[in-house]
């Protein structure tokens, strides 16, 4: 799904995650321009955050797997204080829903979207933002006829 | 049957610091000074205590847990025959909790149970000196790792986006949680130590400035630096002692959905859902015995989830609830948030709650006394991935 042109640089400050051997394919996943959630491969049950057992079967027979990048935002806020230096605002926080799983969300941004514009529902798609060594997942709108 | 141990449990003293935001003194005399409150408050000697618990032992959080269970050991040379420092636990209350579990099984008589923060000391002097825009990504674990680099930098964020769905789903409105809210602050200006004490309207409530959306400032706790410290006594050393225990009738601190703050799978709640039902399971008492409740509010809107969490409405009916003119004020059916809370009275964790919880207990509310000679007070705290709950009885 990429190259989409975005408005990432609108946030330029972001701290980032400590990156560990259990995390690294999820935060490095975006490089493919894929995401990716660790997967029973017994019961098909996404896992997150990662872990090694599967918390529905118990089984320890798990591995990453793609996902379609499709989410709906379960709820979000719009942020309008400025925690930090360089902290452009306002900016839409959410909770999104991936489409492979109910129950399975992240917490991201809403990007190329105006904070007027987010809704509870309303359909998205990942987007990385990269740095250094971590492909960041937002999530921008699906426009119609381009997903 | 399961027996219900904690009820061999008795809260017997409460002892607090200095608090606010003028205290200006190191976090372990803060400790010391509120250690030393609670077993005067007892009637005991310092001797007399054998066990020592807090929650949580270290944090990462600025002045979240500044002082070490070795420091107060080390520094009032207590002989101890049990001690715990819990760092994953239902809350700040797991400290009591663990204590009640430790006097029950007679691995201790007298526990004390600390918390003592110096958050407000903390944030001062990091906005002194505050990270350039152009400083190189901080790098985080845990929780703050699936946060943080969203600039999602507060637990706000999280109450915000719950408050939200709630909007959404139940009809919630800013005017309820303003009801809250102003109830606080009308029993804070009757408490001597509360942090805000001026009066306030709903105008004020609904045009103060917003930090995320639906969340103002007015729905937030406020960092102070303070104190509070409990004697858990065994009921039977509790029965010969200078204050009418009060007897722990029932705690939970249950979690089966995700400790997580955005993987519950109850997106409009938080593991407050599990405690607050579990709790009921270990006693034959309703919510509507309770006679004075204290509930975690570090953001409005986390009252309104411990409640439909503890049964005191249906669930999506806590901002009905607690906007009823008959329900929660100082003269209402359960009084509520009696010294302010942690909204006007500034945030220690839930202790301050429980503190406040105790004194009503033992008539020494002072202004802010709820009539008709209280037995039976509930308190609840957390919000995130943390909750517990409990219920004191007076002997």
């Amino acid at each position: 799904m990429l190259p989409i042109k975005t408005d990432l640089a609108a946030i330029p400050r972001r701290d980032l995650p400590a990156i560990n051997e259990r995390n690294r394919f999820f935060w490095q996943s975006g490089e493919d321009g894929k995401l990716r959630f660790t997967r029973c491969n017994v019961c098909g049950y996404y896992i997150h955050p990662s872990a090694p057992v599967c918390a529905k079967c118990r089984s320890r027979d798990v591995e990453p797997a793609v996902v379609s990048g499709r989410a709906e935002v379960a709820t979000f806020t719009i942020n309008r204080q400025a925690w930090q230096e360089g902290l452009e605002r306002p900016f839409i926080i959410a909770v999104v829903e991936i489409e492979e799983q109910e129950g399975l969300r992240l917490t991201t941004n809403i990007v190329n979207c105006s904070i007027d514009d987010v809704y509870i529902g309303m359909p998205v798609q990942v987007v990385f933002d990269h740095r250094e060594d971590v492909w960041l997942p937002l999530f921008m709108p699906i426009i119609k006829g381009e997903s | 049957m399961t027996k219900i141990l904690e009820r061999d449990a008795a809260i017997t003293g409460a002892g607090m610091s200095a608090i606010g935001r003028r205290v200006n003194q190191p976090a372990i005399e803060l400790a010391l000074d509120s250690i030393t409150a609670a077993v005067e408050h007892a009637g005991l000697e310092m001797d007399d205590i054998d066990g020592l618990c807090t929650n949580p032992g270290v944090s990462e959080t600025p002045g979240m847990a500044p002082v070490p269970l070795r420091d107060i050991k080390n520094g009032l040379g207590l002989k101890l025959n049990w001690f715990s420092s819990i760092q994953e636990g239902p809350s700040t209350l797991s400290s009591i909790m663990t204590a009640a579990m430790a006097v029950a099984t007679g691995q201790a008589r007298h526990v004390v149970c600390h918390r003592t923060a110096i958050q407000y000391s903390m944030i001062k002097q990091l906005k002194k000196d505050p990270l350039p825009a152009a400083a190189p990504a901080r790098r985080w674990n845990n929780w703050q790792g699936w946060a943080y680099p969203f600039n999602a930098l507060s637990p706000i964020h999280s109450h915000a986006m719950i408050t939200k769905v709630r909007m959404d789903r139940h009809g919630l409105t800013r005017e309820q949680l303003g009801a809250w809210v102003l109830n606080c602050r009308r029993n804070a200006q009757l408490n001597p130590t509360a942090m805000y004490r001026e009066p306030m309207t709903m105008d004020d409530y609904l045009s103060t400035r917003v930090i995320s959306d639906p969340l103002c400032m007015f729905d937030c706790d406020a960092p102070i630096d303070g104190s509070v410290s409990f004697i858990v006594s065994s009921l039977d050393a509790a029965r010969d002692m200078k204050n009418p225990p009060l007897r722990i009738e029932a705690m939970s601190g249950a979690m089966y959905g995700k400790d997580s703050w955005d993987q519950f799978e109850d997106i409009t709640s938080m593991p407050a859902l599990d405690a607050g039902a579990h709790l009921w399971e270990r006693t034959d008492l309703k919510p509507s015995d309770i006679d004075v409740a204290n509930i975690y509010d570090g953001f409005s809107i986390q009252p309104i989830i411990w409640l439909e969490a503890l049964g005191f409405c249906a669930p999506g009916e806590g901002g009905e609830f607690v906007a009823s003119p008959d329900q929660i004020s100082l003269e209402g059916k359960c009084p509520m948030n009696t010294g302010g809370g942690q909204l006007s009275g500034g945030r220690l964790h839930g202790f301050g709650l429980l503190r406040e919880s105790c004194l009503q207990l033992w008539g020494d509310g002072g202004d802010r006394q709820v009539q008709g000679n209280p037995e039976l007070a509930l308190t609840s705290v957390g919000g995130g991935a943390l909750a517990g709950c409990l219920i004191l009885s007076r002997q």
